[in-house]
């Protein structure tokens, strides 16, 4: 087992480094997008609350495979896009529908005084939600949103399917040159623990911090 | 369009789309009674085994299901289990299933509390008969909306089969348009108008349970 | 005198509820008026429909010279003007109590930072708080809470101050405590106070006048001496004695 590290540990790492890369891009961008589909779920009017409903539901019920292979095979014919970028891609509006769902809960959670506090003190519904609501509903999802990053680091290996260089991809080059894919698959399955171990640790961290804060 | 829709490639496609469904059937059943005993064992606190049971349930989780499944179908041989295309998509889905619906299954006991466990215990009820006839219907009930999220993940992980040549629906959609560039769009449709009428319905089925619930 | 908030035939439902029935009511600019009434008498529904957090079905609400019942008529521009008080409190619990006064004078109101910081300051003493600007509402009591509650509605300079059960969710030993912050403002400033209370000795120390409710109706409406010496219902009768032999 040490032998195959040894002599591809530069192919390892590289795909690694792709994993992690992706897993960032893909949980800034799902975060982000995840937000604001959430508002829209949310909101008053009900063209946004349809079309945030609509992305959700879509993305949340439709293969992360699909998704990624529309725009490695479609998307791609037109417009020049790498294996990586459609996979991130793919990435980002699946999980962005999971991160909507963790969102809006929070916010479903928040006490409704404080929304009507807000409007009592003159504030609009945009500047309560963005200075109070938000902060607040964000901070309760961030125990489901720690499971749906973890998640995204797994899913981060749909980037195999289209030559994307990750972890996964360079599992099975290496594994179809030495022809031991026991040994190989076993390697790289420690170094996605190593993301995924970290990422619970750190969320659990977060968790018992906050849950400390609400004590106060 | 026509072309993409003709009745031989339907009928291929749906015949894929029969795959997709008994795949995931097969693995529903066997990681929802393969994931509740392991979820009890993690809930029960029994000495060594539980702290085993713990760690290999987390090891599983933390790693990609197209890593297990690749494991299964390509490694397992040189341990001497041969298994085609099917059964490893099935042995590798249950397992990776199971391991998500023993954490439910715990989260689902751990949310029930004490004093129902410590009301049957003083009747005089062993602890099987107070797991069996109290905590666990209990913890079932309101496992059931995220056991449901879970299986509509478990069907759209199927797809993944296709890397091991499972011929699946997405597998066959792919061989569909591979006939032909102008079939694509046609295909990516149909194929995830299909996926979504299946999730879809398992997730208002997964709603209604949550509203009642709620009542 | 001229009348700042003015109901006119104001009917309420929610949904086969009928939460208000026929309501005329004028309260003058100034004024300082106590809502009393069983539970579920709609005093609540009233106070808060005054700054739009619950519409009406039928009928005409014109506050502030802005008809409430009208589509074009801007909300928000009515809450600035109209401050309320909780019985919950609803302190931004995310925010610090000076941010909790400062946020709508900054992003409403546009008020400089500089001024901003001062007229905090100043209502932070008012309340009795100063040197708490930098805490969180959840390290506060309840009875702090409220106080910080008050400051907040007062950073708006409203024309107009509802209260709602301010005092009904505090232990009995922080209510005093409120209650005199909630005198001071009936007795020394110019603003129109409107208070829904169980607290039957602020009533007839501070109010001008008393408005009695039961079943979403306004019963009676008279001046406080009247209102507690000779009440005009059997209604409000067996109300007074049910509280007064507390």
């Amino acid at each position: 087992m040490i032998n195959i590290f040894m002599q591809n540990w530069q192919t390892i790492l590289n795909g690694f480094w792709i994993t992690i890369l992706s897993s960032l891009i893909g949980l800034g961008g799902s975060l982000l997008l995840g937000t604001i589909f959430a508002l829209m779920e949310l909101a008053p009017n009900k063209i946004l609350k349809f079309i945030g409903n609509a992305f959700v539901e879509f993305f949340r019920n439709i293969p992360l495979l699909v998704i990624t292979l529309f725009f490695y095979v479609v998307v791609a014919k037109d417009f020049k896009i790498s294996g990586f970028w459609a996979g991130t891609i793919g990435l980002i509006l699946y999980t962005s529908a999971f991160v909507a769902e963790c969102i809006r809960g929070g916010i479903n959670s928040v006490d409704e005084g404080q929304m009507e506090g807000a409007r009592a003190n003159g504030l609009t519904y945009t500047q309560a939600m963005i200075h109070i609501v938000l902060p607040q509903g964000f901070k309760l999802a961030i125990p489901s949103l720690g499971n749906q990053f973890i998640n995204l680091v797994k899913n981060s290996s749909i980037l195999s399917f289209v030559a994307g260089f990750d972890l996964m991809y360079q599992a099975n080059v290496i594994s179809g040159a030495n022809l031991d894919p026991f040994n190989t698959y076993i390697i790289v399955g420690i170094f996605y623990l190593i993301i995924t171990g970290l990422l619970s640790t750190v969320m659990r961290q977060i968790e018992d911090r906050l849950g400390k804060g609400r004590l106060q | 369009m026509s072309g993409a829709f003709s009745s031989i490639n339907l009928h291929y496609l749906f015949g894929g789309l029969g795959i997709t469904i008994i795949v995931s059937l097969i693995s529903i059943i066997i990681s929802f009674v393969v994931g509740l005993i392991l979820g009890v064992v993690l809930y029960e606190d029994i000495p060594y085994f539980s702290r085993t049971v713990r760690f290999i349930v987390n090891t599983i989780r933390n790693l990609p299901l197209l890593l297990l499944i690749f494991f299964t179908y390509f490694a397992l041989p040189k341990l001497g289990i041969e298994l085609n295309a099917f059964a490893a998509t099935v042995v590798a889905m249950s397992v990776f299933e199971a391991t998500m619906v023993a954490e439910i299954i715990r989260g689902g006991l751990l949310s029930i509390g004490q004093g129902q466990k410590e009301g049957a215990l003083s009747t005089g009820m062993t602890n099987l008969q107070t797991l069996w006839y109290i905590e666990l219907p209990q913890a079932l009930k309101r496992s059931i909306p995220p056991l449901i999220s879970q299986f509509i993940s478990l069907v759209k992980d199927t797809s993944l089969a296709t890397a091991i040549v499972l011929p699946e629906m997405m597998f066959r959609s792919q061989v569909i348009y591979g006939q032909n560039p102008n079939y694509m769009i046609p295909m990516f449709i149909l194929v995830a108008a299909l996926y979504f009428m299946v999730n879809y319905s398992l997730s208002l089925l997964a709603k209604w349970f949550d509203r009642r619930m709620v009542s | 005198m001229s009348a700042i908030i003015k109901f006119q035939d104001v009917e309420k439902y929610y949904g086969d509820f009928h939460a208000l029935h026929d309501i005329n009511l004028k309260i003058n600019a100034g004024e300082t008026v106590v809502l009393i009434g069983p539970s579920g008498s709609g005093k609540s529904t009233l106070l808060r429909t005054i700054n739009g957090l619950e519409d009406i079905q039928k009928g005409k609400l014109v506050v502030d010279g802005m008809d409430i019942s009208s589509k074009d008529t801007n909300v928000n521009k009515l809450r600035t003007d109209v401050g309320m008080v909780f019985q919950h409190f609803n302190l931004y619990n995310n925010k610090t109590i000076l941010e909790n006064i400062m946020l709508a004078p900054q992003i409403v109101l546009k008020r400089p930072k500089d001024k901003n910081r001062e007229i905090a300051d100043e209502l932070l003493a008012k309340v009795d708080l100063s040197n708490q600007g930098g805490k969180y509402p959840a390290q506060l009591s309840g009875g702090q809470k409220q106080r910080i509650a008050i400051a907040r509605s007062l950073a708006m300079d409203p024309r107009v101050l509802l209260f709602d059960e301010p005092t009904s969710a505090l232990d009995p030993e922080m209510v005093g405590s409120v209650l005199n912050v909630m005198r001071d403002i009936a007795m020394n400033s110019d603003m129109t106070t409107l208070v829904v209370t169980h607290e039957m000795d602020f009533a007839k120390a501070v109010a001008d006048r008393v408005i009695f409710m039961a079943d979403g109706k306004i019963l009676e409406d008279s001046s406080t001496d009247e209102f507690f010496k000779r009440p005009k219902t059997e209604r409000a009768r067996q109300f007074l004695s049910q509280v007064e032999h507390h």
